[in-house]
């Protein structure tokens, strides 16, 4: 559990397939190294409000979270929500990832207060193009505040 | 039957009235005066006739006057020839005779001037009977001879003269007078006759006019008459004939008329209901205690409306009715009948029923289309998704398969890995299409004025921009202008100008044009180029969705773009269609209906 503090990017993603897929564009990026992956919302949750498993830890201020929407248990949505709505966790830059051309979830989300939106690409270089961008944008470019 | 005839006649009949009256004083006066003529007429007469017999009258009186002195005169003679005591007696006797007749002409003679002449005959006759008198008593105290010296002194004689003369002054006098009141009296006869005549002519005049009057007052009184009866055979035909039934009701609730219409509905003869049934029997029971109340209520208020009953006819069956009721009042506010209409709105209230069930049908189905609906976004969702997903770890597997065991999989391995990647694009592209038209399908259509020129232009732009072949020429007309909604609009016209741009890239002078034309009622585009083509055998083809008339390799696409189209269009309520030969390009063409449409 050692270096859960450290990480930069906190992914959120239930198949394991596109997780490995979203870390293999980091590490092209040179990003890989910082990214700690959880498997669903409710342990998102838990580890952001160092709850649950991860009680007693200090919190933790991840660069950003890249959140998949579509989840089982506690789905992106539910997810953003809850950071966004508490004052320790708001202005922690979140990307939404989803695989939905769906305007729905799109306005949705930005209604909860998203800082951006991914539809994923079926083609991998374009989705490695994408993740790379993102990740230097939020992580080496943009100062977190705070 | 019709209350408007006998409201109309008192006033008609008063003017008659006052009309007959007026002759009949006028006439009354006529013959009052006519007959005041003839009465003074005849009265003068009568007066002018009087003083024609006074006239006479006098005259006798003036000859006995004359013969009583002729026999005096006569009687003193004979006295004096034969000094006998009889022409004594006579001579008193002509003498009394003729004071009477002196007297008499005396109350007769009114006249002055015929007065002053009687007083002196009065003088006169005086005279005479004392010169009389004066030989008498010389004849018996003297004798004959005295008495001839007396006479022959000539005084005697002269008196008689005297009083002829007086006599004939009087005579001459009232015979004038005679002769003027005959002639006065001649004309008073004539006026009494004249107005006579002019009464009798008058009265005949009026009994003339009258007979006159009475038969054009008969001949008028015939002619309205008969335009009454003809106006209220009229009435009674369209009571009987009318399309609704009318009936009314005594306060009872009996019949006391009813029309043929009715009768036909109902089924029974007009002698089976009048004074016989009560309207209520005919009522069905929902209806029934309603009417029994309401009847007593609508006499007080005077009406009632919309009232829906169900009747019963007599052979049992039922109809449906809408009854609307005036009720007639006396002039003392009582009731005397009802004044009813009765519409059959059987079918009316079955074609509500089949409407009200069409209705649920309608809702029902509505619910299920929006379940269907609500179905249908979760699919396009799950397939948006789902199906995405795995595509993607297709794709991303066969990329790191690549990348990570290049050694292994090099020379056919490395194309069966582009196939696989090639494939998985396009069943990308095709899921994005199918969920563009799935989207496009859907939604609601915000229909405003739109400058097609413009849109058809920004469209043609972005086809150029995308164009990979050789760029057409591209002329776009002068559009008219649509009703429609934009965003889906813009998407007619950017499937339209991209295939145009498509299908003529591989000309050598590719040439793309737009036209329009405003119909009456609808506004109608064509997008023309001069590219391949196509079959006219297959133009049914052409809208459906997936169905494509060129291989993949050839040109790109899903054969989703004009399926997009015909959809939009026809939301719109407008057409589409296309014209096409092999190798000579293809014409698309969309109506949209115009506004005022």
């Amino acid at each position: 559990m050692e270096g859960f503090e450290e990480a930069e990017i906190l992914l959120v993603e239930d198949s394991p397939e596109d997780a490995e897929i979203t870390i293999r564009g980091l590490k092209r990026a040179n990003l890989g190294n910082k990214v700690l992956w959880l498997k669903d919302g409710e342990a998102a949750l838990e580890y952001l409000f160092a709850d649950g498993q991860y009680a007693g830890r200090p919190t933790p201020r991840p660069r950003v979270v890249l959140l998949d929407l579509k989840m089982p248990k506690v789905d992106g949505l539910e997810v953003l929500k809850q950071i966004k709505a508490d004052p320790r966790t708001r202005t922690i830059p979140v990307v939404m990832l989803t695989t939905s051309t769906q305007e729905g979830d799109m306005l949705r989300s930005y209604d909860l207060g998203v800082n951006s939106y991914l539809v994923k690409p079926v083609d991998f270089k374009q989705f490695s193009e994408e993740i790379t961008r993102i990740g230097y944008y939020w992580v080496v470019m943009n100062k977190v505040l705070g | 039957m019709s209350p408007g005839s006998e409201r109309g006649r008192p006033a008609a009949r008063s003017a008659i009235e006052r009309q007959a009256f007026a002759g009949f004083f006028s006439a009354i006066v006529i013959v009052a005066l006519v007959a005041f003529i003839g009465y003074a007429s005849a009265r003068r007469f009568i007066e002018t006739s009087r003083s024609v017999a006074h006239a006479h009258a006098v005259l006798v009186a003036l000859q006995g006057i004359q013969a009583a002195l002729n026999d005096a005169i006569s009687a003193q003679r004979g006295y004096l020839i034969t000094s006998s005591e009889n022409y004594t007696n006579d001579r008193e006797t002509a003498i009394s005779d003729l004071e009477t007749s002196v007297q008499l002409a005396k109350e007769l003679i009114v006249d002055n001037a015929q007065q002053a002449r009687l007083r002196l005959l009065e003088q006169q006759l005086a005279k005479r009977r004392a010169l009389l008198d004066e030989i008498v008593v010389l004849q018996q105290t003297e004798g004959f001879e005295a008495v001839r010296e007396r006479m022959l002194a000539g005084d005697t004689r002269r008196a008689d003269s005297d009083l002829r003369e007086t006599l004939a002054e009087l005579e001459t006098e009232e015979n004038r007078l005679l002769s003027a009141r005959t002639a006065a009296d001649l004309r008073a006869a004539r006026w009494m006759i004249g107005a006579l005549l002019g009464f009798i002519v008058t009265v005949v005049a009026l009994l003339a006019w009258l007979f006159n009057r009475i038969r054009t007052g008969t001949a008028e009184l015939e002619r309205t008459d008969a335009a009454v009866k003809r106006y209220a055979e009229e009435v009674h035909d369209l009571y009987n004939r009318a399309p609704c039934g009318y009936h009314s009701l005594d306060e009872n609730g009996v019949f006391v008329n009813i029309n043929d219409t009715e009768l036909q509905w109902l089924g029974y003869t007009r002698e089976e209901l009048i004074g016989r049934k009560h309207f209520i029997d005919l009522v069905t029971e929902p209806g029934r205690s309603g009417f029994a109340h309401g009847f007593s209520l609508y006499k007080e208020r005077g009406q009632t409306s919309d009232v829906e009953l169900d009747v019963i006819r007599k052979d049992g069956s039922q109809f449906h009715v809408l009854l609307n009721s005036t009720a007639i009042k006396d002039e003392n506010g009582r009731f005397v009948a009802s004044r009813t209409t009765l519409f059959d709105i059987t079918l009316r209230q079955q074609k509500e029923r089949q409407i009200a069930v069409l209705n649920e049908q309608l809702r029902q189905q509505t619910a299920q289309l929006e379940a269907a609906n609500k179905e249908l976004e979760s699919f396009s969702y799950s397939v948006s998704h789902d199906l995405r997903a795995p595509l993607r770890r297709i794709d991303g597997y066969a990329q790191m398969l690549e990348e990570d065991c290049a050694a292994q999989v090099a020379g056919d391995g490395k194309r069966y890995i582009d196939v696989i990647r090639r494939s998985c694009q396009r069943m990308a592209t095709l899921i994005d299409d199918l969920l563009e038209f799935s989207k496009l399908s859907r939604g609601e259509i915000a229909r405003r004025a739109i400058n097609m020129t413009v849109l058809a232009s920004r469209a043609a732009e972005e086809a150029l921009a995308a164009c990979q072949g050789k760029r057409p020429q591209l002329i776009i007309e002068t559009l008219p202008d649509a009703h429609a909604d934009p965003a889906l609009i813009q998407h007619v016209w950017g499937n339209l100008l991209a295939n145009a741009v498509k299908y003529s890239s591989k000309r050598e002078e590719p040439l793309v044009r737009v036209s329009g034309v405003r119909h009456n009622g609808s506004v109608e585009y064509h997008v023309a180029d001069n590219g391949v083509g196509f079959d006219m055998r297959y133009a049914d083809k052409l809208f459906g969705v997936f169905q494509r008339l060129h291989a993949t390799d050839e040109y790109e696409g899903t054969g989703v773009g004009l399926a997009i189209v015909q959809r939009i269009v026809t939301r719109h309520g407008g057409r589409v269609w296309a014209r096409g030969e092999p190798d000579r390009g293809a014409t698309f063409s969309f109506s949209l209906p115009a506004e005022d449409a």
